[in-house]
């Protein structure tokens, strides 16, 4: 094993921060880092500790730009442990690869009364490749260092020095990184002067203070007593939610590319020019796609064909390896080895597309179910995913290349409703993705319900589910075997105890917008006996009966992913020698969230049980919260309504 | 000169590796490079591609198979200075889609350290049949082979992927793992988690070295051969040269149609049910000179481990001196009673010694510095806890233990990889005790889950011996649910659920992530009032919360809205508080034991008071189903006293093992159980029908 290269930082590195840490004391500058600060941990600020675990006391960002492709990063956290569920906080992780290499990594522990234990040791230290799950390979690195002490409480500190050599981007600063309370966050936005400086706070006001300096000019934020932060359910991931200030670079460059990054149109056109030899098809892929395109009608038909043959041709696989972060592999790779990361597929099917005479860009985006949409008045890198652009006179169609079982043109949860930057030849052009509806995401269940005198029922059931929903449940059919599809079903259906047989499905077809799934359900207890009678719940396919907690306050909206709709018909025939002694009365909810109707009826001996929910909204606002809770609630009510039968 | 160490295989740091203790091998020879002339081994024979391989399908009766090996072939020589050289190739149909990421994309780990292992030799292709009948094949590409360095250094991962995958494709790939000592000849597993038509594995083992061959699994294979043959070797004596044949013995093993081998609920570890042949070195002698051990016996095991820094050695050392006995005097000098000092010193350190999570079988760190960092491995705390009962004038002795996922021990192989964790046994009388005092919320007679193994070895330098794990702890639960429901469809009641053993252990591991007044009440309604809606919690209470020994109790007072109209009655479900609600054995059949680890004792009783005017007219019916040999049952019963409706059912598993062909009435005991706790209790008004 290498030795790993232990140095202490130069004091000077930290002036920034101290001037703001220590009131700018000519002591701090001598004696570096935090000796001066007052880290006792047995009389701390009770009121920001709630009942935390872990307070932490400073959490200091120096970002020292040098030039466009250069910088420095100065950490500083100072975290302390109350009690030993908050051990884990006093472990610091810190990512590394290519682009910024980890200069110097130290740490010290102190006892309660702010006393120097010991130092970061090598036995504390581990240093693991952090390629993700998603991924084959990258260069991404993570180290760790972890430092723990026997009596509460103590402080941990980390000091770490982070050289960057190429940047596409400046930090986004999170003030209060995780849910513990915060005594002091700082952040110095350090740049050469005459450097333009772009930054946005997003979620918290903070006024910055600017400085310079013969040859530096300095924007600090700074944030004091931050309160703990609740865990609201249903709420935003805190990594999306967490107040935040972006900065951005104008010039950057990275890889040996540089760019400009002040508008949207420079910095697609970096992009662009990073692909500009790499949009040419060999030669025995061309042949392919003219043809796959022979006799095709008219444009959507070729998009079609060429889309299917990419999605049975290809399949998805990172790599990401310096530039190759950034940089597609060329069509001809993917043609030969049948996969590629999101770029490199979605260039390549611009690449078959062009071929085919059909005009298609490269569209970079912020993909997730549960992301915020990106600034766009605030032209940066604010991107995880490439898709394609294709925009034909009557429509456009968005191309998701790293999906499989997906119909031509479907915009998913993962990327729908939001802003994406199209490469232009042009540069950069913020297009937006369609929004879809609660009847675009439907899922309907007819079902023929056969109950026997023991209580059992055997179940003949049709689904038929559309947009995301569809997607989910195609996926699950798709790709496993008879038995893991049984298992998926299993899941997907709340039942305590039954079993799924002859699953058929049909429309698997990835260009289908529904997808039919027929199933045979055995489930040896729909009723439940009290002596002479038995119940029946009539919502019998699937509990929703999930409501979140009571909130006298609630702070943070309900992110629910997708507008949806459930349309259940469910008629049940029961055993002879049964009538029905009582059944509920039908439900009829509208509210502004969604409609919800359920009604059960006899029929000639049979029961219909009828359910619609439809709900319109994918967030819902924090001061609605209460009233949204109310309707899942009387949902919930009705959902678990049961019939009384008498032998 | 060489030095071989053992042991490293998965995790060699933790396993043995530098910790092995195996006696260093050092020989006097130097062997010259000649092992390239008997280099060119056979590479395993594989068959050219046929269409018909592409119908592997049609020869497995297994319909969750989403992948099937159609060859999985390795061979392990020796080459230079003992090398082991491993080749291993592998032929795999993929069925689906979702076999892509298993099975299309390869990882080899290795043990980079010091260059132990290194990994060569790489290729592989994708075939795909196409409509045309014609077989495609595309070669993997060397750029695309990813060496990775998982951690620090030492381990390391060689990572691919296949070509051009396709439902149906076959992918075929070789490798080959050299390692720097014949103790890395370990194991082939002849089972994987898909069915495996061909496996087969083959060493040619020089005679010089002695491997003691261990089977689990298989009863006969269906290929057992053994060749002789010969290997150069070139020795070196001091400053004489002599180049040597060595008889070599090649035993070449397989196994045909191997089924799946997937994960089910209540095993060990898979390992533990794998069909595999182990290899460990024993012996090794070279021409000339006497025999000598690699492995010792069991005696001389416990021997050296009582001497070694890491272990024995630590004891009583420095007489008079210690830190350790004057804490071991300070806890039992006025204490008579042995087992009162037993328990003291049980406490002491399950009190103030905090377990960092890891299992180890040798202590890092000086056991006198355990007493100021109070933080320590399994090993740690086990050797402190024995040395301070020595101190005590009790007699103990370290246990090694191999944890359930850890899995079963050969007896035959006297290595200490083998274990992972270290208890303690006492003997006082003829009395007998195994402890772990790892976890402060755990009494003393009470091991750890996953130490409920089989068997553990006890560490005695005079006679080590082995002792069975005994399993006396339960998951112990009592709920008494007793409310009174009102006119309106409102209730008032009271919980009060005394947890005992493993459930004990659960409630209060759960209930130290719970903070404050917020989480407290989320903790009770979550856990323990998850069915009843629109609940307002009044007041609770936790007792015993840090008395191990005792109960832990969770006692609460609750009321909810009234319910919709009710002018028909109520419906409510029978079990209110932790009913069972799946059953954990899903699967219809079973191929494995059933090892539960703990026998199960649940009783759950409610009483409900229900007002004048109301009654139940019809009652659940009674349950009772026992298990044939009366080893366990789940008991159901309703009446009605009065105004007073009472409901209370009992859940009893005894036996904590059980046999495959059992798994059939255990099964049903459970559906027994699910059914009961899914009852309703109907509560009508005279003449009304309830209504939810």
């Amino acid at each position: 094993m290498t030795r790993r290269r232990r140095r202490r930082l130069s004091p000077g590195a930290w002036v920034g921060a101290a001037l703001v840490l220590a009131g700018a004391t000519a002591s701090f500058r001598a004696a570096g880092a935090a000796a001066e600060l007052d880290l006792r941990a047995d009389e701390l600020d009770a009121a920001l500790a709630g009942e935390s675990n872990a307070l932490v006391r400073i959490d200091s960002l120096v970002f020292d730009v040098e030039s466009p492709r250069r910088a420095r990063e100065y950490r500083m956290t100072v975290v302390t442990i109350l009690s030993v569920d908050g051990r884990d906080y006093g472990a610091v992780q810190v990512p590394y690869d290519r682009f910024r290499k980890l200069k110097s990594f130290d740490g010290r522990l102190l006892d309660a009364a702010g006393k120097k234990i010991r130092d970061l040791d090598d036995a504390d230290i581990s240093d693991f490749s952090n390629v993700d799950e998603t991924s084959l390979y990258s260069d991404d690195r993570v180290r760790v260092g972890s430092l723990v002490h026997a009596s509460y409480p103590y402080t941990v500190i980390y000091e770490y020095e982070i050289e960057h050599d190429g940047l596409i981007s400046w930090p986004t600063w999170y003030p209060q990184r995780t849910s513990l309370p915060v005594e002091r966050a700082i952040f110095v936005l350090r740049v050469p002067i005459g450097t333009e400086v772009r930054h946005r706070s997003l979620g918290i006001e903070l006024e910055p203070v600017e400085r310079v300096d013969r040859k530096r000019a300095e924007t600090v934020w700074r944030a004091v007593a931050l309160p703990y932060r609740e865990e609201e359910e249903w709420g935003p991931a805190w990594s999306v939610q967490a107040p935040s200030i972006l900065t951005a670079p104008a010039a950057f460059e990275i890889g040996g590319r540089s760019g400009s990054m002040s508008s949207w149109e420079s910095f697609g056109r970096w992009y662009q020019d990073l692909h500009a030899d790499r949009g040419t098809l060999p030669s025995d892929a061309f042949a392919r796609v003219q043809e796959i395109c022979r006799d095709a009608p008219d444009t959507q038909t070729k998009v079609a064909r060429l889309y299917e043959y990419l999605q049975a041709s290809t399949r998805y696989v990172s790599v990401q390896l310096g530039i190759g972060g950034w940089q597609a592999f060329e069509p001809k790779v993917v043609h030969a080895k049948g996969y590629g990361d999101c770029k490199a597929l979605s260039n390549y099917m611009v690449a078959m597309l062009r071929a085919a005479g059909i005009d298609a860009f490269q569209a970079l985006i912020n993909a997730g179910t549960r992301e915020q949409d990106i600034l766009a008045d605030f032209p940066s890198n604010q991107f995880n995913h490439v898709v394609v652009f294709v925009p034909l006179a009557s429509d456009t169609i968005w191309l998701e290349c790293t999906n499989s079982s997906i119909p031509v043109g479907y915009v998913g949860a993962f990327i729908d409703d939001r802003s994406a930057l199209a490469i232009t030849p042009d540069g950069g052009r913020l297009v937006r993705t369609p929004r879809s509806t609660a009847a675009d995401n439907a899922r309907v269940y007819r079902a023929h319900v056969r109950v026997d005198d023991k209580g059992g029922a055997s179940a003949t059931v049709t689904s038929v589910t559309t947009g995301v929903v569809r997607e989910r449940v195609r996926e699950a059919m798709r790709s496993g075997t008879a038995r893991e599809r049984e298992q998926w079903l299993e899941r997907e259906i709340a039942l305590s105890s039954f079993s799924i047989s002859d699953i058929a499905f049909r429309d698997l077809d990835s260009a289908r917008t529904q997808f039919q799934l027929d199933f045979q359900l055995e489930a040896p207890r729909v009723l439940s006996f009290s002596g002479e009678r038995a119940f029946l719940t009539p919502n019998l396919l699937k509990d929703r009966s999930r409501v979140p907690p009571a909130m006298s306050e609630r702070t943070q909206p309900v992110w629910l992913g997708s507008p949806w709709s459930e349309v259940d018909t469910l008629v049940y025939e029961l055993p002879p020698g049964f009538s029905v002694e009582s059944s509920p009365e039908p439900v009829h909810l509208e509210t502004a969230f969604g409609r919800y109707d359920a009604s059960i009826e006899e029929h000639g001996g049979n029961l219909h049980y009828r359910r619609h929910l439809s709900v319109d909204m994918d967030t819902i606002p924090a001061d609605d919260y209460a009233d949204f809770r109310s309707f899942l609630q009387a949902i919930a009510m009705s959902d678990h309504d049961k019939v009384a039968l008498r032998k | 000169m060489v030095s071989w160490r053992g042991g490293a295989r998965r995790r060699p740091a933790m396993t043995g590796g530098k910790r092995m203790r195996a006696p260093a091998l050092l020989l006097l020879a130097l062997f010259l490079d000649v092992s390239a002339a008997h280099g060119a081994k056979s590479q395993a024979a594989w068959n050219p591609i046929a269409p018909a391989d592409f119908k592997s399908r049609d020869q497995v009766d297994d319909p969750d198979a989403t992948a099937i090996i159609l060859a999985d072939i390795g061979s392990a020589t020796f080459a230079g200075e003992f090398e082991v050289v491993m080749e291993r190739g592998r032929r795999v149909q993929l069925l689906v889609e979702s076999a892509y990421e298993a099975w299309g994309t390869v990882d080899i780990p290795f043990y980079a350290k010091d260059k132990h292992q290194r990994v060569s030799h790489i290729e592989g292709q994708t075939y795909r049949l196409t409509s045309g009948g014609t077989i495609e094949r595309v070669q993997l590409d060397k750029k695309s082979i990813f060496v990775e360095d998982v951690l620090d250094g030492e381990y390391g991962r060689v990572r691919f992927t296949m070509p051009a995958l396709s439902p149906g494709c076959i992918v075929e790939y070789r490798y080959t793992i050299t390692s720097d000592s014949p103790a890395y000849l370990q194991e082939w597993q002849f089972q994987t988690s898909e069915p495996t038509l061909w496996s087969e594995f083959s060493a040619e083992i020089p005679v010089v070295l002695n491997y003691k061959i261990a089977i689990q699994g298989i009863t006969q294979f269906d290929l057992d051969e053994s060749a002789e043959g010969q290997w150069p070797l070139g020795l070196a004596y001091g400053n004489m040269a002599q180049l040597a044949n060595i008889g070599t013995t090649t035993r070449r093993f397989a196994m045909r149609n191997m089924p799946a081998l997937r994960e089910e609920p209540f095993i060990t570890t898979l390992d533990d049910y794998c069909a595999r042949i182990r290899f460990q070195l024993s012996e090794y002698q070279f021409p000339g000179q006497a025999p000598e051990q690699f492995l010792p016996t069991w005696e001389e095991l416990a021997r050296n481990l009582m001497k070694d820094r890491t272990m024995g050695a630590q004891f009583g050392r420095k007489l008079g001196t210690r830190d350790i006995e004057k804490r071991a005097r300070a806890l039992t000098e006025s204490v008579s009673d042995p087992e009162a000092k037993l328990q003291a010193v049980y406490d002491d350190v399950r009190t103030t010694i905090d377990w960092d999570g890891t299992h180890a079988v040798f202590a890092d760190k000086d056991l006198d510095d355990l007493l100021i960092s109070k933080r320590g491995s399994s090993a740690e705390i086990g050797l402190l806890l024995t040395d301070l009962l020595r101190a005590s004038s009790i007699e103990a002795h370290p246990v090694l233990v191999s944890t359930r996922s850890h899995g079963s021990i050969v007896e035959v192989y006297p290595i200490l990889s083998q274990f992972n964790t270290v208890m303690t046994y006492v003997k006082i009388g003829n009395r007998e005790w195994l402890l772990d005092a790892t976890d402060r919320h755990r009494p003393m007679n009470l091991l750890p889950f996953e130490g409920l193994n089989d068997r553990a070895w006890v560490v005695d330098a005079d006679k080590p011996k082995w002792v069975k794990i005994a399993r006396p702890g339960l998951r112990q639960r009592q709920i008494v649910v007793s409310a009174a429901l009102a006119e309106d469809g409102s209730i008032t009641g009271t919980l009060q659920a005394m947890n005992g053993g493993y459930s004990a252990l659960r409630e209060r591991h759960a209930l130290d992530d719970v903070n404050g007044q917020r989480q407290s009440e989320d903790y009770v309604r979550d856990q323990w009032l998850k069915i009843l809606e629109n609940l307002t919690i009044e007041s609770f209470e936790f007792g015993n919360r840090e008395a191990p020994n005792m109960p832990l109790v969770v006692n609460c007072t609750f009321v909810t809205q009234p319910g919709s109209d009710g002018s028909a009655g109520f419906l409510l479900p029978a079990v209110w508080v932790k009913p069972v609600d799946q059953n954990p054995l899903n699967a219809a059949q079973r191929k494995f034991p059933i090892d539960l680890g703990c026998g199960i004792d649940e009783i759950y009783t409610l009483r409900l008071d229900v007002p004048e005017g109301l009654a139940s007219p019809s009652l659940p019916d009674p349950i009772d189903y026992d298990l044939p040999g009366g080893d366990g049952g789940f008991h159901q019963r309703a009446f009605q006293n009065g105004s007073q409706i009472e409901v209370s059912s009992h859940l009893r598993l005894q036996r904590t093992l059980y046999k495959p062909d059992e798994y059939p009435a255990l099964r049903e005991l459970f559906e027994a159980a699910v059914a009961g706790h899914a009852q309703q209790l109907a509560i009508a008004r005279a003449d009304g029908v309830p209504e939810k």
